[in-house]
């Protein structure tokens, strides 16, 4: 991947969103603010329709789609932050991006698949992981896409040191 | 790839953040092309061909 970004500016570090010696919150604050913001909606959007009130469908699918419009806009500054990376971090977070998406892809998959044959229902492993269970709301499979990216980040950086 | 980037660095008496400002990469990705873990893309090695004013091919040598 060819470098083409400005020269003269300090690189993004992938480092500095990670907990450890070089985290900046101004870094991360830089890459993920939408998507704390995004949380913070899904939060609220879950305790409005909670409320007992007689929401229309227009208004319950506004209610639940703001936070997933929001997350474009957090894509859209998690592109730009990688983006103003280095060529050799820029190819790096591409790498651990891609290693999250087919990872969690295949875990998401596999738990699907494992409770379509019946595996997590009573009298087998823990009934707490059946599909309708807290393990499968929407923050699940982001919360995977994100650790398995600090986890293929963690591997593939090995190879540059 | 081999090249001589370490070597035309102390010459300098930079460190590897120097370098690193100077072109404008993290201090990570000179160390990588200093330990020939990483092959910079065209643009970089130009870069540093300009930054040291010596032909690309005297400073990067393909194995």
């Amino acid at each position: 991947m060819l470098y083409t970004g400005g020269m003269n500016a300090k690189p993004n570090l992938p480092e500095e969103i990670m907990f450890g010696p070089s985290y900046s919150l101004r870094a991360n604050l830089k890459a993920n603010t939408w998507a704390f913001v995004a949380m913070l909606l899904s939060w609220a959007g879950d305790q409005l329709l909670s409320l007992p009130r007689d929401w229309n469908v227009a208004q319950r699918a506004m209610i639940a789609l703001v936070p997933l419009l929001i997350s474009l806009l957090w894509v859209r500054s998690f592109i730009r932050w990688v983006r103003g990376m280095d060529e050799m971090h820029r190819r790096l977070s591409v790498e651990a991006c891609l290693f999250a998406t087919a990872v969690t892809l295949f875990v998401v998959s596999t738990w699907h698949i494992l409770d379509q044959a019946g595996v997590f229902q009573p009298g087998f492993l823990p009934a707490r992981l059946h599909l309708g269970s807290h393990f499968h709301t929407a923050s699940f499979p982001i919360s995977l896409v994100v650790a398995f990216y600090f986890l293929g980040y963690a591997i593939f950086s090995r190879r540059y040191k | 790839m081999k090249n001589k980037l370490r070597e035309l660095r102390a010459t300098k008496e930079w460190s590897q953040s120097d370098l690193a400002d100077r072109l404008g990469v993290s201090r990570q990705t000179v160390n990588a092309i200093e330990r020939e873990k990483y092959d910079p893309s065209l643009p970089l090695a130009f870069k540093v061909a300009r930054l040291f004013k010596m032909p690309i091919e005297g400073i990067f040598e393909d194995e």
